[in-house]
C-alpha cells in the first residue's frame, strides 16, 4: 500500500521527461524563428526605380539579368558579375541586414534588403 | 518607392491610399534642375558661368533657398560655405571622381582666392544674385539632400500622409512616427551601423564624415569635406557628425560644418540653435547632444 502511494506521488516519470523535452525543443525552435533577425528577410531588386524582382533570402538562388548576375546564398545577397566598368556593386560584397542596399549606378539597379530589421534606415 | 536622384539613392516609404511616386519624382527632378551645377539652365549653372556684375534672376523658391543657405553660412561661422566650389573642382571631388593625387599648393591658393561668399550679393528688389568676381562659383551639394528630404516631407504632410520615412542618400525625414535610425560606421567595423537613435516624427537627420568620399595618396587620406579657411580637407577631431533638426538644410549644413570646426566649436553652435546631434571623434568617442543612443559596435564608447 505504501509503495503504491509512493509511485503515485513521484514527480517525474519517463514519459513526463520525454514530453517536457519535446515541449522545450518546440519552444526553442519557435523562438529561433520569431527572434532571429536573419530569417524571413526579402530582397527587392529595382531597375530605374521600378521593382523587377522580389527574392527570399532563405532560398539560395542565382538570377541572371542581361547586365548583372545576382546570387542569394546563406541568407545573404550579392552581385556576382556586373558588365559595368566600375564594378562597385561587385566589390560591395554580401549584404544581409534590412535597410542595406547595393547600388549599381551605371545600370540603374538597386538591390535592397527588406524585412525584420533593428533599424529602419541608415544615416 | 526607390530611385536614384542627384547621384545618390533615395527611398520613400509611406502609407496612404494614393500613389505619390510621380509627384515625389517631380519634386526631386525639379530640385536637381534648379540646383545642380552640372545641369545647364539651372540657376547655379547660370550664376557660375555669369560674368561679374551681371545679375542672374531667381524664382521665388530659389531666392528663399539662397537666403536660407546664406543664413547658414553665418550660423556656422563660414564652416559651411557654398562658395568653395572652385576648390572642390581643383581637388577633383566632382564627377567622375577619379582624382588620385592632391593638387599643388599653387593650384589650391589660386582656387582659394576665388572662394569668398562675400563675392555674392542677393538683391531683394530684383530677386536676383550678382557676383563681383567672375571666377567665383557656388555649389549647394552639401545641403541638397536635406533640402530634398525636407521638400518631400512637407509634400507628404500637406497630402495628409500619416506615416512616412523619407531617405535621400542617408539624409532622413520621419513623418508621423518615430523611427530607429543607425549611424554608418566611419571606420572599418564588424557591424553595419555603430549606434542607433530615435528620430522623432517631423525631424530630419543628416550625417557627414571624412569617410564618405576620399582618396589615399602616399599614406595620407584626402577626404571631400574641405576647410574653406585652409583650402584643404578638414582635419578636426570629428570623423562623423549626425545633426537632427526640423530644418533639412540646417541639419545638412551643420553636419558638414561640424567636421570642419571640430567637436568643441560645433557643440557651441548646436546649443545655440537647439539642434540635436551625435559626434564621433577620431579616437572613437561618441558625444551625444540631447540624443539617447544605443551603441552597437563596442569599439565606440560614449563620452
Amino acid at each position: 500500500m505504501s509503495s503504491d502511494k509512493k509511485k503515485e506521488y513521484c514527480l517525474f516519470r519517463i514519459w513526463d521527461v520525454f514530453v517536457l523535452v519535446l515541449v522545450l525543443a518546440l519552444l526553442a525552435v519557435t523562438l529561433y524563428f520569431v527572434i532571429s533577425p536573419k530569417r524571413g528577410q526579402m530582397a527587392e531588386v529595382y531597375r530605374d526605380g521600378e521593382l523587377i524582382r522580389t527574392l527570399s533570402l532563405d532560398v539560395d538562388t542565382e538570377i541572371i539579368l542581361e547586365d548583372l548576375t545576382i546570387v542569394v546564398e546563406d541568407g545573404s545577397i550579392f552581385v556576382k558579375y556586373a558588365d559595368c566598368p566600375d564594378k562597385i556593386c561587385e566589390r560591395r560584397g554580401r549584404i544581409y541586414n534590412a535597410g542595406e542596399s547595393i547600388i549599381c549606378l551605371p545600370n540603374k539597379i538597386i538591390i535592397k534588403v527588406v524585412g525584420k530589421g533593428e533599424v529602419e534606415a541608415i544615416t | 518607392m526607390n530611385g536614384l536622384s542627384m547621384g545618390s539613392f533615395f527611398s520613400v516609404d509611406y502609407s496612404f491610399s494614393s500613389d505619390f511616386s510621380e509627384d515625389i519624382r517631380a519634386i526631386l527632378d525639379s530640385l536637381e534642375n534648379s540646383y545642380s551645377v552640372r545641369v545647364e539652365d539651372s540657376c547655379l549653372y547660370k550664376i557660375n558661368s555669369a560674368l561679374s556684375d551681371v545679375p542672374v534672376s531667381l524664382t521665388e523658391d530659389e531666392y528663399a533657398a539662397f537666403s536660407r543657405a546664406f543664413a547658414l553660412i553665418t550660423a556656422t561661422k563660414g564652416a559651411f560655405d557654398p562658395s568653395v566650389y572652385p576648390l572642390v573642382s581643383v581637388w577633383g571631388f566632382v564627377p567622375p571622381y577619379d582624382t588620385v593625387v592632391p593638387p599643388s599648393s599653387e593650384a589650391i591658393e589660386t582656387a582659394l582666392s576665388h572662394c569668398d561668399i562675400a563675392s555674392f550679393s542677393l538683391l531683394e528688389e530684383s530677386r536676383s544674385i550678382v557676383k563681383s568676381d567672375s571666377s567665383a562659383m557656388l555649389d549647394f551639394g552639401a545641403v541638397m539632400k536635406g533640402y530634398a528630404a525636407e521638400s518631400v516631407r512637407d509634400f507628404l504632410l500637406a497630402k495628409g500622409v500619416r506615416y512616412a520615412l523619407v531617405d535621400v542618400g542617408g539624409t532622413i525625414a520621419a513623418v508621423g512616427k518615430d523611427s530607429r535610425i543607425g549611424v554608418r560606421p566611419p571606420r572599418e567595423s564588424k557591424d553595419w551601423y555603430v549606434l542607433s537613435f530615435i528620430l522623432n516624427s517631423g525631424e530630419i537627420c543628416a550625417t557627414s564624415g571624412d569617410y564618405e568620399r576620399y582618396f589615399d595618396y602616399e599614406g595620407t587620406r584626402y577626404h571631400h569635406i574641405l576647410d574653406p579657411k585652409t583650402g584643404c580637407p578638414a582635419s578636426s577631431d570629428v570623423i562623423s557628425a549626425t545633426v537632427i533638426a526640423s530644418d533639412g538644410l540646417m541639419a545638412d549644413a551643420f553636419a558638414t560644418a561640424a567636421v570642419v570646426l571640430g567637436s568643441e566649436k560645433a557643440l557651441r553652435i548646436f546649443s545655440s540653435y537647439q539642434v540635436r546631434a551625435i559626434i564621433i571623434t577620431v579616437d572613437k568617442k561618441v558625444i551625444c547632444h540631447n540624443v539617447d543612443v544605443s551603441i552597437k559596435d563596442t569599439d565606440y564608447v560614449l563620452r
